[in-house]
């Protein structure tokens, strides 16, 4: 019964996308909005990469947060002065497990710089509009960092691009396993499982791809 | 010779009248904007730049083309800036819910491409903005209408729920309710306390700070506030943010002994109900006889003016209302006291305040800032200025007349009703 109703919301939704929002075309993207977003901190963002494929960025995790297949409906925080949060829409794959997102991360502030165990301190900077891509400021122990978004080739996946400075000591990632999606990393070490290091002033790719659901 | 006097005296009665008219502008929003006007300034050039509540920064070089002039979407995606600053036509400063930001042009197509955080140490209502001698820009934040949103697990600023007490608006975030400054180098420093939600900030010529609080808990009518470091205004829940906190204040008396007086009380009702920025007119006799005076829009479709005067530092005075809607006082009379909540409903308001709630005691709900449909090129917002002034003049006042008016209203002219 469970799946029958996952496939009937799953058939449905498109259309109801199409009744309550702005899609846009696709010189409008990629685009951001900063709102209240599920499972998050106050004003996180809500990032629409492509038509296909939207996540939450959010300073107070430390980075990205839930990222799923469709994107975002922000009439739930525009229409109300005490505001609900904006909703994904899209594809709801893993409704039976998962809810609406693909890659669901638990840990906050995963980067860390020099000290793996320290939780840094993190100051949010801002971020730019990039050529297809959304570039994220912010600094971790005073030192400046950067984090490139931006979908894959297919439309389907994110590929983040870091960029750690000189002089903050290596970098240490956090990669969580997920249910849904496939996270390969590139640029460094795995010094131990699910923790990966880079070295001082160097770049590391991070690309995060949904799983290809199991037919019902 | 007795009626040759009487039609001189009325030749120079219908003249004086014609010299003292006042004039409503329209100024048509482009197709696509939503018009919920949250903030207005012009660039040193002259440009205009509108905010709005869902979060667009639109500016055009020809205000008075309307609708058909040069309007661009400069920016889009901010949470609720309420307050805009333009230092140049690429170069813009707005207050959104969670930070001071800096909206910058670098490729001059017109559009910002970079979203500079200044300082994000809060997360509120923020209000302003503007900028003092030093270049540090001063702002104002509100008190939360609920609590409840906060995520403990991922709190946006040092929470402090365990000093939420009793208060209507518990304030568990850092410097809600206050009047701040951030240095050009993004360094907060809070300035004084004791605001419910002081959404009108302006500077006198000399420089000095001014705030308008809104009217409700603790804030009895609303106020327009001479802002001096340290002082506390009157809402208790901003306290706990002072270094000198110790604990709640026990009695009313305790609470009005720490409370410094407004410069201007405006009466609710009668002199609207939530005042906005306060603006000094300097424009030397082009706008009437009231150099040096304020003048404050308000959402009850009121522009009051204000008559301050400076005695032994401290600012008293008397305010008057300059100009009101034709349902405005009827409007306010009606809604006041119906559930302690003042909003323009009325018989004209409620074309454009669909959601409004009946006068019957209905709670107020949410969505009462609605819009009602998709914007249309008719939608407007009116600027004010002195018959014989050039439609082109970017004065302060045209700020003050716009700066909350919301949506579709304005007669293509009115008369001065002070």
């Amino acid at each position: 019964m469970k799946r029958y109703r996952t496939l009937l919301l799953a058939t449905l939704l498109p259309f109801v996308a199409a009744l309550s929002g702005d899609a846009g075309t696709e010189a409008d993207y990629p685009r951001v909005f900063r709102t209240f977003m599920p499972n998050s901190g106050p004003s996180a963002f809500a990032v629409e990469l492509v038509p296909s494929l939207a996540l939450c960025y959010d300073p107070l995790r430390g980075g990205v947060g839930e990222i799923w297949t469709g994107s975002v409906d922000l009439s739930p925080t525009l229409r109300a002065k005490i505001n609900g949060t904006a909703m994904p829409r899209g594809e709801i794959i893993y409704l039976a497990t998962l809810g609406h997102a693909f890659y669901v991360p638990t840990l906050v502030h995963p980067l860390r710089l020099g000290d793996p165990a320290a939780e840094p301190e993190y100051r949010f900077k801002g971020y730019r509009y990039e050529a297809g891509a959304i570039v994220f400021e912010f600094t971790l122990r005073g030192h400046p960092v950067s984090e490139t978004l931006r979908a894959d080739e297919e439309g389907r996946g994110l590929v983040r691009e870091l960029a750690f400075p000189e002089g903050g000591g290596p970098a240490f990632l956090r990669v969580e396993k997920q249910v849904a999606a496939e996270v390969h990393v590139e640029g460094g070490a795995e010094v131990e499982p699910g923790l990966w290091r880079f070295p001082e002033g160097g770049k590391a790719t991070v690309r995060i791809l949904p799983k290809t659901p199991a037919a019902p | 010779m007795p009626r040759f006097l009487s039609i001189l005296l009325a030749l120079f009665a219908v003249s004086l009248r014609a010299d003292n008219t006042y004039e409503i502008e329209e100024i048509p929003l482009p197709e696509g904007m939503v018009p919920e006007i949250s903030g207005v300034a012009f660039t040193p050039q002259g440009s205009l730049v509108v905010v709005n509540r869902p979060g667009e920064v639109w500016l055009t070089s020809d205000p008075a083309k309307g609708a058909k002039g040069p309007w661009q979407r400069f920016a889009f995606g901010l949470h609720e800036p309420l307050g805009v600053l333009a230092l140049s036509e690429n170069e813009i400063y707005v207050t959104q819910r969670p930070e001071l930001t800096r909206l910058l042009d670098n490729d001059g197509d017109g559009v910002a491409d970079r979203y500079e955080t200044v300082n994000d140490d809060w997360h509120e209502f923020t209000f302003g903005l503007r900028r003092d001698r030093e270049g540090n820009f001063l702002l104002s934040t509100g008190l939360p209408d609920v609590a409840g949103s906060i995520n403990p697990l991922h709190p946006r600023v040092p929470l402090s729920e365990e000093k939420v007490h009793r208060e209507a608006k518990p304030s568990p975030g850092l410097y809600e309710g206050w009047a701040l400054k951030v240095s050009p180098q993004g360094r907060l420093t809070p300035i004084a306390s004791g605001f419910r939600a002081a959404s009108g900030l302006g500077l006198s010529p000399e420089g000095e700070l001014f705030v308008t609080d809104q009217q409700g808990d603790y804030i009895a009518t609303s106020t327009l506030v001479y802002v001096q470091p340290g002082r506390f205004y009157g809402h208790p829940a901003s306290l706990k943010w002072r270094e000198d906190y110790a604990g709640p204040v026990e009695s009313l008396e305790t609470l009005a002994a720490m409370r410094s007086p407004e410069a201007v009380a405006l009466p609710h009702g009668a002199l609207g109900g939530s005042p906005g920025e306060p603006i000094w007119d300097t424009t030397g006799g082009k706008f009437g006889p009231f150099e040096g005076q304020v003048f404050i829009g308000d959402f009850t479709k009121l522009i009051s003016r204000v008559f301050l005067e400076k005695v032994a530092g401290e600012y008293q005075g008397a305010a008057f209302p300059f100009l009101r809607d034709a349902v405005g006082l009827e409007a306010i009379q009606a809604n006041s006291g119906a559930n302690s909540l003042t909003i323009p409903a009325g018989k004209d308001g409620l074309k454009h305040f669909r959601d409004v709630p009946p006068r019957s005691g209905t709670p107020l709900r949410p969505g009462n800032m609605r819009w009602p449909s998709r914007p249309t090129a008719a939608s407007t917002w009116g600027r004010r200025r002195a018959a014989g002034e050039r439609v082109t003049d970017s004065s302060a006042s045209c700020e003050a007349a716009g700066r909350r008016w919301k949506s579709k209203r304005c007669g293509s002219r009115r008369r001065d009703s002070a």
